[in-house]
């Protein structure tokens, strides 16, 4: 009986101060209500989808057809890679990418991060075109292999070894973790577990990549090329990134589960969006990092 | 419609933590806590005048939220949870209380779904057995019957620890 009671207590106390201590991910409120208001359209949506599908298909066969052209005149008219440097990641046009390299063979982030591998996780963003250039001649953070590692570089079109255009499966032997959508197009690591309090995940196709702090605690550190790090104070991204402009989220775009605000950078391939804690989004700690094509996309709820 | 609205976006502001709380508890995964809360509140939204004016809209929800745990359709759900509390959560926590509580949280994590939310409703939320049996749409009988078997479960696995610990112990010491 006594055991009873002491199980009993245990349990009652183990709860309470469970429930106390959950911590809600940021933006979970904004994304619950845009979830629930916009099932209807994204049914509609689906089935409009579903009649244009043979037309949507051919004019994508055409460009994978047109792309792989373009490729392999471009790979025959380049030179070889010098021995010992390392493989380049597969680029945005790779719709089946053959080099990802498994996880026990992607480099590990604690190694030395060569210049040349730096520039393969941006391959369309040649030094001097980007809008918004690397600080200095210091060479980018290690940061581009898997979604396990201890820390990630995340860019305007990649997260780690995960870049923009990849499909779900090169996306995933790129993470070296197993991924699972949760809805909306939304792709996480399957194992809760994996980049601790940092949550990790990529939507809309590997379009839109976000790195976000769900709580307190030790989680993955993920950073951008010019050292700006998950957890920064959001000062730091103006001293980095001189042309940092305030965003603001078109009140015409989407619903309440976007983005209100928070600091952009654009570069030639995209954007960089900086949100932090205060309630305006620009200041205080940075709480989320996302990189994407556009402000929108970088903005929206489904990001 | 759009006073619904209005009014459905600020409950869901004022109650987001609490109910991710409750799903939290009952998923073990934070993936899983958020989709069981966001297709919960997606199936009462259209119905949002009858859930605010109930007694306890956060009640409401909360019931809502145990029932989609419990029920069938959650099978998506339970093949992503992860049945553990996560050890990145753990790193760093030494304190005895704090690890105890992992451990009755991991052994709860072990039952079944409708034990699980049954011992969370009498013990977090001190509901009676007619109120768990209404959200469990079980007979009264069965409730106590879940309470009474998840607890013995709970005292088993208890037991089965402290074995392996003494066990462990004598292993060392011999």
């Amino acid at each position: 009986m006594n055991d009873d009671r002491a199980v009993e207590d245990d349990l009652r106390t183990a709860l309470s101060s469970e429930e106390r201590s959950v911590v809600e991910p940021p933006g979970l409120a904004d994304r619950l209500v845009e979830h629930a208001q916009r099932p209807a359209r994204r049914h509609r949506i689906r089935w409009r989808a579903t009649g244009w599908l043979p037309l949507v298909a051919s004019a994508a066969a055409l460009v994978i057809v047109a792309t792989g052209v373009a490729v392999t005149r471009s790979a025959l008219s380049q030179p070889h890679h010098t021995p010992g440097t390392s493989v380049p990641l597969p680029s945005r046009t790779d719709s089946a990418p053959a080099s990802p390299a498994p996880s026990s063979s992607v480099p590990s982030s604690t190694a030395p991060s060569s210049p040349t591998r730096s520039s393969a996780v941006r391959p369309s963003s040649p030094a001097g075109s980007a809008t918004s250039r690397r600080s200095g001649g210091t060479p980018p953070p290690s940061g581009t292999g898997p979604w396990s590692a201890p820390q990630l570089l995340i860019t305007e079109s990649s997260l780690g070894a995960v870049q923009r255009g990849m499909t779900n499966d090169a996306a995933q032997r790129a993470a070296g973790v197993t991924l699972g959508g949760i809805g909306d197009g939304i792709v996480r690591p399957t194992d809760a577990s994996i980049g601790g309090s940092t949550q990790l995940q990529y939507a809309w196709g590997t379009t839109c990549f976000d790195a976000f702090r769900s709580h307190g605690g030790s989680g993955t550190r993920v950073i951008t090329p010019a050292g700006i790090a998950l957890g920064d104070p959001m000062s730091r991204v103006r001293s980095a990134y001189p042309n940092a402009t305030p965003f603001t989220a078109d009140p015409n775009w989407g619903g309440p589960g976007n983005v209100k605000g928070g600091l952009l950078v654009r570069f030639h391939d995209g954007v960089l969006l900086f949100v932090g804690t205060s309630p305006d989004r620009r200041g205080g700690t940075i709480s989320s990092i996302r990189g994407a094509p556009t402000a929108r996309t970088a903005s929206s709820y489904f990001c | 419609m759009r006073v619904s609205s209005v009014i459905f976006a600020d409950f869901v502001h004022e109650n987001s933590r609490t109910l991710y709380g409750t799903a939290f508890i009952l998923t073990r995964s934070e993936v899983a806590a958020e989709e069981l809360l966001q297709d919960t509140l997606a199936r009462l939204y259209p119905k949002w005048d009858r859930v605010a004016s109930s007694d306890s809209p956060v009640a409401y929800v909360r019931r809502a939220l145990i029932n989609a745990f419990v029920s069938g359709q959650r099978r998506r759900l339970r093949e992503v949870s992860v049945w553990a509390v996560p050890e990145g959560r753990a790193q760093g926590d030494v304190a005895e209380a704090v690890t105890e509580r992992r451990a009755v949280l991991r052994r709860l994590a072990a039952l079944p779904p409708r034990q699980r939310a049954a011992l969370v409703m009498r013990y977090l939320y001190d509901r009676s057995d007619g109120e768990i049996a209404a959200v469990l749409d079980c007979r009264v009988a069965t409730v106590r019957s879940l309470i009474s078997r998840g607890l013995v479960a709970l005292r088993a696995q208890d037991d089965e620890a402290l074995d392996a610990r003494m066990r462990d112990g004598q292993g060392e010491r011999s």
